[in-house]
C-alpha cells in the first residue's frame, strides 16, 4: 500500500516541470498571443491604476498613521483596534445606522423594483416606455429632486408640504421636524432612498421580465399553472435569475454606499445627533475633515469587507448553480 | 372610636425616631390605610407608608357669639382649598362659612379673614404670595379679590373685557395662582379654554395651557363619514377642563385636569403653555405622554371606565407632585419626572372616622418641612401627615438621583431597598449609580430587575465593549486566519466533504421515521409540494407531528426564557412553562378543530389527520429559527435591534405563509378560497372561545346553585 503511494507521488513529481521551465512556457504563450494582450492592455492598465491600486493602497494605508502631510508611519492593527473597541461614534451610530439603512433599503428597494418591473411589463408596449422613464428618472435626478421636492416636502415648519397636509387632516397638532429630529431623520432617509432606488437594477429586472420566453408561459398553462402568482414563482423568477442576481448586487452595493442622503436632507454635517451618520459619512469625516487618512482607510476597508460578505450572500441566494 | 391626642402621637413618634436611630429600619408606625406602588413590571405591590398622620386641624375653632359673648365652636363647613405660603403659614378656604382661616407654621390658629366691607360669597380658592398678599377666588361673587397681608381689600378683579374671550365663556373663578411678575392664572369652572391669564391690573392676557381634545379612531371615522348635519348633532367633544393649578419654586405652573381624559392629567407648563411632563428623551425632549391617577381595580359605569378625577395637586420644594383623586379617593405621589412613587388611601368606610383616613379629599398642599396637608370636605378637617423614615429616605434618594448625584444617592436607595425589596425606583436609582460607577455587570442586573430595557441594553453594550477590547488581538487574528483559510482552503474543504458522506449515510437509512424527519427539511424548500406529499405520500404521521409539536413548545419556552432582556421584558424566574403550555395547546388545538370543521363544510379535501399533521409541520420554521435567534439576541443590544426585529418579522411571515400553503395544498384550494377559509377559521376560533366562556360560566353557576341547594337541605 505505502509503496504504491510512494511510487505514485514520485510519478507526479517527475511529471512536474521545474519553476523556471514553467515560467518560460508561460511567457512563450503570452508572446504567441501578443495581439490579444495588446487589446486587453488599455483596460488592464487603467483598471490597475484607477481601481486596483487605490484599493490596495487603502488596505496598506489602513495599517499606518497618515495625516496627508507627514510620512506615514506604521502602527499595525491600532486603527482597527480603535475602530472596533473605542470609536463610539462608529459603534453607536455609524455601524447600527448603516445596518438598519441597508437592511431596509437593500431588500426593500430590490423587492419594489421587481414588483414594479413585473407590473410595468404587463403594460402594452406603447405606454410602457413612459412608465419606465417615470420610474427611472428619480435615480438620475436625485440632486435636483432633492432640492425641489424633498426639502420643501419635509420642511420642519408649518408650511412644509407634509406638515401642512398632516396639520390640515388633524393627524398632528404641531409641525414635526422631519429631517432635523433624530427620531425621524432615518425614516426620511429611507423613504427618499427607496423612492430613488429604481436604478440600473430596475432596468435589468425589466429586461429580464420582458425576456422570458412566451412559450414557457403557454407550456406552463398547459401543465396546470392556475394563477399569475404561480406563473411568477415557477417561470418568471427562475428564467430571470441572472438579472435578479445583478439587481441584488446593485441594490446591496448602493445601499451600503449611500452616504450623502442624510447630510443633504438635514443640510447639516454631521447629521443631527449622528442620527443619519452612515459608514460613508464616517469615512469622509475622518478622511476629508480630520485628515486622518490612515484611519479613514481602515473604515473603508471594513466597509469593503461588509459589502463583500453581503455580495457572497446574494450569490448564494440568487447565483445559478451547476445543475440548474 | 379612638380619639388620639396629638401629644400622644408626638410622643409615639418621638419614641419611634429614637428607636429607628438605634435599630434602623425595623419599626414602622402603623397607619390606618394601605399604601401601594407599582413594581418594575407594572403590578401593584404593597409598600411601607411614606407618611404618618400627625394631627388634624379645624375641629377646634371657636367664634365669639355676638349675642351672648360666649365662645361657640365653629368648625370648617365644606372647606374647598388649602394653601401654605413661603413662611409655612396655613390658609384654609372655609367655603361654607365665607371666610379664610389662618394658622401659623406650628398649626396655631391666628385669625379669620373676612373682608367686612365686601363680604366673600362661597370662596373656593386662595393664593398667598411671598409678601403675604392674599388672592382669593371669590366664586359666589364672580370675582377675584386681592387683599393685603392685613386682610384689607386692595383690588377686585371682575370678568375682564376682551374680544378674545368667547361670548359663552363663564367667569366663575375657583382656583388661582400668581407668578413672580404678579400675573394671575385663574381656573374657571368648566373652563376648557385653559387657565385665564391676567396681568397685575386684571387685564386679560391670554388663555394659557389649554388641554387637547382626545380624538379616537371612531371619531375620525365619524368625521369622515357623517354629513355636516349629522356631525352637528353629535355631542360636541370638549377638551378636559383644568381643575386645579399649582406653582413651584422655579415658577413652573402645574395643572391638574379632570374629565373624561386618559392621559396628561397633570401637566407642567412652560412659558408658552406647552407640557413639559412627558417621558422625554434627555436631549431632544420628544417623548410619549404620561398617565396619572392610579387605581387598584378599574370601576366601570355603563361599560365605560371611570377615569381618575384629579382635583388638586401640590408640588414640594424638590418638584415631587402629590395629586388627589376624587373618583378613586387615592392620593398619588410622583417624582419630578412623573414616575410613580406611592399611592394610598382608597375608599374608606363612611361611618368611621380615624386619623389618617380621608373620606372625600378636596385639596392638598405641602410645606417646606415636607409635611402634607389634606383637606377633607366631608369631615370638615385638615389632616396633617409627616414623612415616615421610609418616605424621607425615598424622597432624599429621589432628589439626589433626579439631580444626577447617582453615587451619593446609592446609600439611601440601598436602605430603601432593604426596607422594600421590590421598590422599583430604588432599583432604578441603584442601577444608575452602578452605571455611573462603571460597574456595568451590577448595573445590567439592576436594570433588569427594575424592568428598564434601555438601561439594560446600555449596560450590556458597555460590558460587551470591554469584553471585546480585552480580546481584540484574538479576534483580529481569528478573522485573518478564517479569511485566508476560506480563500485558500475553501475548495479543499469542499473536496473533503465529510458533510456529503454524512448526508449519504443519513439518506440511506430506511426507517420510516427518519424519512418523515427528512421530509421536514424538504418542506422548507418546497412547502406546497411538501404539504401535498403529507397528504398523498404518507410522509407524516401523528407521531412525527407530536414530536414536532413538543419541540415547538420547547422552543417557545426557550425563547421566552433565554431571549435577551433588551428584547423581551420578562424575568427568567417569571416564565411560567405551564401557562405557556396551556395557551399554546388551546390556540393550536382550537385552530386545528376550527380549520378542519370550516374546511369540511367549505369544499375542502383534507381529513382531520391531514389538518393535524399539516398544522404541526407548519411550525417547522419557528423551531429552526427561534432558538438560534434567542441565543443570538443575547449578543445584541438595542442599537442592533433592527437585525433582531428583521429576523423575527421574517419568521412570523414565514410561519404565516406555511399555514397559508398548508390550507391551500391540503384542501386543494385556490388563493382566494384559502384566504376566505383562513378568515372563517379565525372567526370560528373566536366563536369557540366565546362559547367556551359561556359554557364555563354557566356550568359554574349551576355548580354553585346545586351546592347551595345541597347546603340548604343539609342545614335544615
Amino acid at each position: 500500500m505505502s509503496t504504491i503511494e510512494l511510487k505514485q507521488s514520485a510519478v507526479v513529481r517527475r511529471s512536474k516541470p521545474s519553476f523556471s521551465a514553467r515560467m518560460k512556457q508561460f511567457f512563450q504563450e503570452v508572446w504567441n498571443y501578443r495581439l490579444s494582450y495588446l487589446f486587453l492592455a488599455p483596460f488592464v492598465i487603467t483598471f490597475f491604476i484607477f481601481i486596483m491600486l487605490p484599493v490596495l493602497a487603502a488596505m496598506g494605508l489602513s495599517f499606518f498613521y497618515y495625516n496627508g502631510m507627514q510620512t506615514p508611519h506604521w502602527i499595525g492593527w491600532a486603527n482597527y483596534q480603535y475602530l472596533f473597541s473605542q470609536d463610539t461614534l462608529f459603534l453607536q451610530h455609524a455601524l447600527p445606522n448603516t445596518i438598519k439603512f441597508a437592511v431596509i433599503v437593500g431588500p426593500g428597494g430590490y423587492i419594489a423594483s421587481f414588483i414594479l418591473a413585473w407590473l410595468i411589463a404587463q403594460l402594452p408596449d406603447r405606454i410602457r416606455l413612459w412608465f419606465v422613464l417615470a420610474f427611472y428618472a428619480p435615480s438620475l435626478a436625485t440632486g435636483i429632486a432633492m432640492s425641489i421636492i424633498w426639502i420643501p416636502l419635509l420642511s420642519g415648519d408649518r408650511i412644509g408640504y407634509l406638515n401642512s397636509f398632516l396639520l390640515t387632516l388633524g393627524i398632528i397638532d404641531e409641525p414635526q421636524l422631519w429631517v432635523l429630529d433624530k427620531d425621524y431623520l432615518m425614516t426620511s432617509m429611507i423613504v427618499v432612498t427607496l423612492w430613488s432606488s429604481m436604478g440600473v437594477g430596475f432596468l435589468a429586472m425589466l429586461a429580464g421580465v420582458l425576456n422570458v420566453d412566451k412559450t414557457l408561459h403557454e407550456a406552463g398553462r398547459i401543465d396546470g399553472i392556475g394563477s399569475r402568482l404561480q406563473e411568477v414563482w415557477y417561470i418568471t423568477i427562475p428564467a430571470m435569475k441572472p438579472q435578479m442576481l445583478f439587481a441584488a448586487v446593485m441594490a446591496i452595493v448602493s445601499a451600503f454606499k449611500t452616504g450623502h442622503i442624510g447630510v443633504e436632507l438635514s443640510q447639516s454635517n454631521p447629521t443631527p445627533q449622528y442620527a443619519g451618520n452612515l459608514l460613508v459619512n464616517h469615512v469622509e469625516d475622518y478622511g476629508l475633515i480630520r485628515f486622518e487618512l490612515g484611519y479613514a482607510s481602515a473604515v473603508s476597508v471594513v466597509l469593503l469587507i461588509i459589502i463583500f460578505i453581503a455580495n457572497r450572500l446574494s450569490w448564494k441566494l440568487f447565483g445559478t448553480k451547476g445543475d440548474e | 372610636m379612638k380619639k388620639w391626642s396629638s401629644k400622644f402621637i408626638l410622643l409615639m413618634l418621638g419614641t419611634l425616631l429614637l428607636c429607628s436611630s438605634i435599630l434602623p429600619a425595623t419599626v414602622q408606625a402603623e397607619v390606618m390605610y394601605p399604601t401601594f406602588t407599582r413594581d418594575s413590571f407594572g403590578s401593584i405591590i404593597f409598600t411601607q407608608p411614606p407618611y404618618t398622620p400627625t394631627v388634624t386641624l379645624g375641629n377646634e375653632l371657636y367664634v365669639v357669639d355676638e349675642e351672648t359673648g360666649e365662645q361657640v365652636p365653629s368648625p370648617f363647613q365644606n372647606p374647598k382649598d388649602v394653601f401654605i405660603d413661603s413662611k409655612d403659614h396655613i390658609y384654609v378656604v372655609d367655603t361654607g362659612n365665607n371666610r379664610i382661616v389662618h394658622f401659623d407654621e406650628n398649626f396655631e390658629f391666628i385669625r379669620f379673614i373676612t373682608v367686612d366691607d365686601s363680604p366673600m360669597n362661597a370662596p373656593e380658592g386662595i393664593y398667598v404670595n411671598d409678601e403675604g398678599h392674599i388672592y382669593v377666588a371669590d366664586t359666589g361673587n364672580k370675582r377675584v379679590i386681592h387683599l393685603d397681608p392685613e386682610g384689607r381689600l386692595v383690588k377686585e378683579i371682575h370678568e375682564p373685557a376682551s374680544r378674545y374671550i368667547p361670548a359663552d365663556f363663564k367667569y366663575d373663578p375657583i382656583k388661582l395662582v400668581a407668578d413672580n411678575r404678579g400675573y394671575l392664572y385663574v381656573v374657571t369652572l368648566g373652563g376648557y379654554q385653559g387657565l385665564l391669564q391676567l396681568d397685575p391690573d386684571g387685564n386679560f392676557q391670554s388663555f394659557y395651557g389649554a388641554n387637547l381634545t382626545e380624538f379616537s379612531v371612531l371619531d375620525a371615522i365619524k368625521r369622515f363619514l357623517y354629513t355636516e348635519e349629522m356631525y352637528a348633532n353629535e355631542i360636541s367633544k370638549l377638551p378636559g377642563s383644568v381643575s386645579n393649578v399649582a406653582i413651584d419654586s422655579n415658577g413652573f405652573i402645574y395643572t391638574a385636569t379632570a374629565g373624561d381624559i386618559s392621559e396628561n392629567q397633570i401637566k407642567r407648563l412652560d412659558i408658552q403653555g406647552k407640557n413639559l411632563l412627558k417621558t422625554s428623551d434627555e436631549l431632544t425632549g420628544s417623548g410619549s405622554t404620561l398617565t396619572f391617577g392610579e387605581y387598584l381595580r378599574p370601576n366601570y359605569v355603563s361599560g365605560r371606565l371611570v377615569q381618575p378625577q384629579l382635583i388638586d395637586l401640590a408640588v414640594d420644594r424638590n418638584g415631587n407632585i402629590t395629586a388627589i383623586d376624587r373618583s378613586y379617593n387615592f392620593i398619588n405621589q410622583y417624582d419630578m419626572y412623573g414616575n410613580l412613587l406611592f399611592f394610598w388611601g382608597g375608599q374608606s368606610s363612611p361611618s368611621s372616622s380615624q386619623l389618617g383616613l380621608i373620606k372625600n379629599p378636596v385639596a392638598v398642599d405641602v410645606n417646606s418641612r415636607d409635611e402634607l396637608f389634606i383637606l377633607d370636605d366631608q369631615e370638615g378637617i385638615l389632616q396633617v401627615f409627616e414623612l415616615s423614615e421610609f418616605g424621607s429616605l425615598v424622597f432624599t434618594a429621589t432628589q439626589l438621583t433626579n439631580h444626577g448625584y447617582y453615587l451619593e444617592s446609592e446609600q439611601y436607595w440601598q436602605r430603601v431597598l432593604d426596607l422594600n425589596a421590590q421598590y422599583a425606583p430604588a432599583m432604578m436609582g441603584l442601577a444608575k449609580a452602578a452605571y455611573k460607577n462603571e460597574d456595568y455587570v451590577k448595573a445590567r442586573d439592576l436594570y433588569r430587575n427594575a424592568g428598564d430595557q434601555v438601561g439594560f441594553s446600555d449596560a450590556f453594550w458597555q460590558i460587551r465593549l470591554v469584553w471585546f477590547q480585552e480580546r481584540f488581538s484574538f479576534f483580529a487574528t481569528l478573522f485573518l486566519v478564517l479569511g485566508f483559510g476560506y480563500l485558500f482552503f475553501g475548495r479543499l474543504l469542499k473536496r473533503l466533504s465529510f458533510m456529503k458522506r454524512l448526508k449519504e449515510k443519513y439518506a440511506s437509512s430506511q426507517s420510516k421515521f427518519m424519512e418523515q424527519i427528512r421530509h421536514v427539511f424538504y418542506m422548507l424548500k418546497h412547502p406546497i409540494d411538501g404539504f401535498t406529499a403529507l397528504r398523498y405520500e404518507d410522509k407524516g404521521s401523528y407521531i412525527s407531528a407530536t414530536v414536532i409539536l413538543v419541540i415547538a413548545y420547547i422552543s417557545l419556552v426557550f425563547q421566552q426564557m433565554y431571549t435577551s432582556f433588551a428584547f423581551n421584558k420578562v424575568l427568567r424566574s417569571q416564565v411560567d412553562a405551564g401557562s405557556i403550555l396551556v395557551q399554546f395547546a388551546v390556540i393550536w388545538f382550537s385552530w386545528v378543530i376550527c380549520n378542519y370543521l370550516i374546511s369540511s363544510i367549505y369544499r375542502g379535501e383534507g381529513r382531520f389527520r391531514d389538518v393535524f399533521i399539516g398544522s404541526a409541520y407548519a411550525l417547522i420554521p419557528y423551531i429552526l429559527i427561534s432558538i438560534p435567534l434567542a441565543i443570538v439576541s443575547n449578543a445584541l443590544s438595542l442599537s442592533e435591534q433592527t437585525i433582531y426585529q428583521y429576523i423575527l418579522y421574517g419568521l412570523y411571515i414565514w410561519v404565516g405563509a406555511m399555514f397559508f400553503w398548508k390550507v391551500q395544498s391540503l384542501q386543494n384550494y385556490g388563493v382566494g378560497e384559502t384566504v376566505i377559509n383562513i378568515f372563517l377559521s379565525l372567526f370560528a376560533m373566536l366563536v369557540l372561545g366565546v362559547l367556551a366562556f359561556i359554557i364555563f360560566g354557566l356550568s359554574n353557576e349551576l355548580r354553585m346553585f346545586i351546592y347551595e341547594v345541597y347546603q340548604e337541605v343539609s342545614m335544615r
